[in-house]
């Protein structure tokens, strides 16, 4: 290989080495935390939820007949429409909620055990029918289920809590049985069981995990009644528009909204869906310019050294020494700007966490755009390099 | 002289036209990204009422848990809305230009049967000062008057697409609306006015959509309206809609228009003698600390400004810097490619300085070829942003914006020229015309 003349040649070109090495570090630098902040946004949209999210519909029914103010209608509404839903074909099951998970709108209370001085821990509450672990299909890893008897005229005494809020509560992680109050310490709550996993409504929350099921009948003239629908796999899209003619038409009273809980995810992660577009369309103009640049300053260097190349044809070098020649040099010049980039993506990444809040650098993130850049600056260089093939011996001769 | 330098640069840049495209696009790319983006961030956090924005002040006054504060992470932040009790003896200060207790909720609106079922429309609650203080813009009609707060008269202003939505767009001043179980008489309908952000209530995000309808506050009561927005309490906030009114529970914002650095004294005065009253009642155990934040302060506690998009603006600036190295590289290739025909120019009796400025100025005209077609590319990018984030927020172009470009494409031609202008005026002429 012909390292010496082209360390050689590099050490009397320095300038533009320099910046090209330098042009190579900075697209590493960039390109490495775009993808490393374009991870960190899938990771929260991708995370687990618990929720059998692919088949979960929310439906909420929003009164404005005078009607529903009278005794006894709203709960009666609120029956007849579980009964409705639960036997539409293609309905696995179906339950009321206060609020939807995952949709950015809900109630948080704090708890703590009862009797402790500590403060209380913040934490997602659902008021929800005795159904709703069968409906959301999160699992249950200890205790009892709710029951129909645990639904009582007071806030629900028997509670679920998730693993993560009980991890939250208790140091020894047994929940079951224990008792929980908000701030004051009347009308505590007995915690019945535990769920291995499910999200709250706020996905932004570093505590999205803690979820509180409180047995109820929720529901209210002002902000309507919601259930969730657990659809059989493949029914799901259809049954948005079935539910709300249905509904509508047991009671025209009020307005019916569905919606799958797939575009109420959408909606709620929409603004890191556009982030990541945004990051994907930045990278690839990066790295269009800056193969640009490569091909530029590439194109530049042969056609200086067209007479140095005819020299060495002339001197018997063949065509592909040539082309090699100059694809070690392209190669080693984008490995030093790599190594350089590496460093220059930490020091970014540092300088972006300690501003904004944001994910540390992941190192085989910054490996994959390395691989990435080398195969970038490698096409880039082929185009010019290529043209040493067509310049002939006799060209060392011709002035230039 | 300058003329002279343009026309040359401008025959340089059509001798090879592919290479000078290539360049132009190059500095173009640079100048798109980062204007799309430092404009995304302007819009984000510039100030929404600039007029008024010193005078206006969010208030807030610390009724919050004796044994905990209203944040774990700031002993020094006051809960960021008021309780209904508070807000109404706010109302009765004389001190404030204009002043507005207010909050957000949900009704049903119900359209002529023919137009269209009833819908649930973003109903504001709040008093008569509210639209002169806001400097809201109406196409029809006006605001109501103080007097129709005490009552409530059942008057309503509606947006501009709900007077679409209702009333085809016409006139409909005097006309009768349907919302909840009353029926309200329009008395004004605004022009578009979506102020981004959502300052006066930001609780639902900086960018949450316009209210539709407003009504007076003091509804509240009679229609038992509960709020659509955040409520937040440290303690039993009662079943019964009066148990909850009497609460500690907070859901209401509150806006003073205080002008002048006495009114605003006055004001503090005031809100002090309150909460030490109230204190004196056994009412707000902590400390005195009541707020008086002027509009930016008060977008700046609660982040209106994602952080995101100041990582975006140091983001595309260094994009910008890519472009401007790419530039020396390859403008380096080009001047030094002609370097013989420099030669022949300083053999003849250019000065140094004029060939310098020669090539500062093609690399000039570059740039700023480069600025208005990055420019042009903003203004794509701008329409994308807008269309990812769903219209969550409009974005465009204003002119320090235009300005900032050009300046940025200046300011990266010259960086990028300097040094290759600097390399081709200092070279020895000889050696080129020997070679010649």
């Amino acid at each position: 290989m012909e390292f010496g003349p082209i360390f050689r040649t590099l050490r009397r070109n320095k300038t533009r080495f320099t910046l090209i090495t330098l042009e190579i570090a900075l697209t590493l630098a960039i390109v490495g935390n775009c993808v490393n902040m374009i991870f960190d946004y899938r990771n929260r949209v991708l995370r687990p939820t618990g929720l059998d999210e692919a088949n979960l519909l929310s439906v909420v029914s929003q009164p404005f007949s005078p009607d529903f103010r009278e005794e006894g209608y709203l709960e009666n509404s609120r029956k007849a429409d579980l009964k409705t839903l639960r036997a539409l074909p293609g309905v696995r099951s179906a339950e009321s909620i206060s609020a939807t998970p995952l949709s950015g709108s809900g109630s948080s209370t704090g708890f703590k055990p009862l009797g402790a001085k500590t403060d209380t821990l913040s934490t997602a509450t659902f008021d929800c029918g005795p159904e709703m672990t069968k409906v959301l299909g999160v699992r249950l890893i200890e205790g009892r289920d709710l029951q129909e008897s645990d639904v009582t005229e007071a806030r629900g005494k028997n509670v679920l809590i998730t693993k993560a809020f009980a991890d939250a509560l208790f140091r020894d992680g047994k929940a079951v049985g224990k008792q929980i109050q908000s701030r004051e310490p009347e009308n505590p709550h007995t915690i019945v069981g535990i769920v291995e996993r499910m999200h709250g409504s706020w996905p932004g929350w570093e505590h999205i995990e803690r979820v509180v099921l409180l047995p109820g009948r929720p529901g209210s003239v002002n902000w309507g009644i919601r259930f969730m629908v657990r659809a059989v796999p493949g029914h799901t899209n259809r049954l948005v528009k079935t539910i709300e003619e249905t509904l509508l038409k047991t009671n025209n009273g009020r307005n019916v909204e569905v919606h799958t809980l797939g575009d109420i995810k959408q909606q709620t992660f929409s603004s890191q869906v556009a982030m990541i577009r945004m990051l994907t369309v930045l990278i690839g103009l990066l790295i269009l310019v800056t193969a640009l640049g490569i091909v530029g300053i590439t194109a530049f260097s042969v056609t200086e050294r067209t007479r140095q190349i005819g020299t060495r044809r002339a001197l018997g070098a063949r065509k592909q020494d040539i082309v090699r020649y100059f694809l070690v040099e392209n190669w080693l010049i984008s490995t030093i700007g790599l190594i350089v980039g590496t460093g220059l993506a930490y020091a970014l990444n540092y300088g972006l966490v300690s501003i904004v809040e944001g994910a540390k650098l992941q190192w085989h993130l910054v490996l994959a755009g390395v691989i990435i850049l080398w195969i970038v600056s490698l096409v880039a260089a082929l185009g010019p390099v290529l043209r040493t093939t067509r310049i002939s011996p006799a060209s060392a001769t011709r002035t230039v | 002289m300058l003329a002279y330098h343009i026309r040359i640069a401008w025959k340089s840049l059509k001798r090879n036209p592919y290479l000078s495209a290539l360049i132009v696009l190059g500095i173009a790319f640079g100048i798109g990204v980062s204007t799309t983006f430092v404009t995304t961030h302007h819009i984000l956090s510039r100030d929404p009422i600039p007029e008024k924005s010193a005078s206006l002040h969010y208030v807030e006054m610390d009724n919050w848990d004796p044994d905990r504060g209203w944040s774990d992470e700031d002993p020094k932040a006051a809960p960021n809305q008021v309780t209904y009790r508070d807000a109404m003896e706010l109302m009765k200060s004389t001190i404030p230009t204009h002043h507005s207790a207010m909050y957000k909720s949900y009704l049903y609106v119900f359209p002529d049967p023919k137009a269209g079922r009833p819908y649930r429309a973003r109903v504001r609650l709040c008093f008569a000062d509210f639209f002169p203080m806001f400097e809201v813009p109406f196409r029809y009609g006006t605001g109501w008057d103080r007097g129709a707060d005490k009552t409530p008269e059942p008057v309503v202003v509606i947006s501009n697409e709900t007077n679409q939505k209702l009333f085809g767009g016409a006139n409909s001043i005097g006309k009768p609306v349907r919302i909840d179980s009353r029926e309200f008489k329009v008395v004004g309908v605004l022009d578009p006015w979506r102020p981004t952000p959502k300052f006066y209530d930001p609780h639902n995000g900086a960018m949450e959509e316009p209210d539709e309808v407003f009504i007076p506050f003091n509804f509240v009561i009679p229609m038992q309206i509960r709020t659509g927005g955040n409520t937040s309490s440290w303690k039993d906030s009662g079943r019964t809609p009066e148990e909850f009114l009497r609460s500690e529970a907070i859901w209401i914002q509150m806006w003073a228009q205080l002008d002048s650095p006495r009114q605003k004294e006055d004001y503090r005065q005031f809100l002090d003698n309150y909460v030490r009253s109230q204190q004196a009642l056994g009412r707000m155990k902590r400390p005195l600390n009541n707020k008086l934040l002027p509009v930016m302060e008060w977008l700046d506690e609660v982040g209106a400004v994602p952080d995101e998009s100041i990582s975006f603006v140091i983001i595309s600036l260094l994009f910008l810097l890519v472009c401007s190295l790419n530039l020396i590289g390859i403008l380096l290739g080009k001047f030094l490619a002609r370097a013989p025909e420099i030669g022949v120019r300083r053999a003849l009796g250019a000065s140094r300085m004029a060939i310098f400025m020669q090539h500062i100025i093609e690399c000039e005209v570059i740039a700023v070829m480069g600025g208005v077609a990055g420019i042009l590319l903003s203004i794509l990018g701008l329409e994308l942003v807008t269309r990812l984030f769903d219209g969550l927020f409009h974005l465009s172009l204003d002119w320090s914006m235009v300005a900032l470009a050009i300046g940025m494409a200046l300011l990266s031609g010259l960086i990028a020229g300097a040094y290759p202008a600097w390399r081709i005026c200092s070279m020895a002429p000889a050696m080129y015309l020997k070679e010649q």
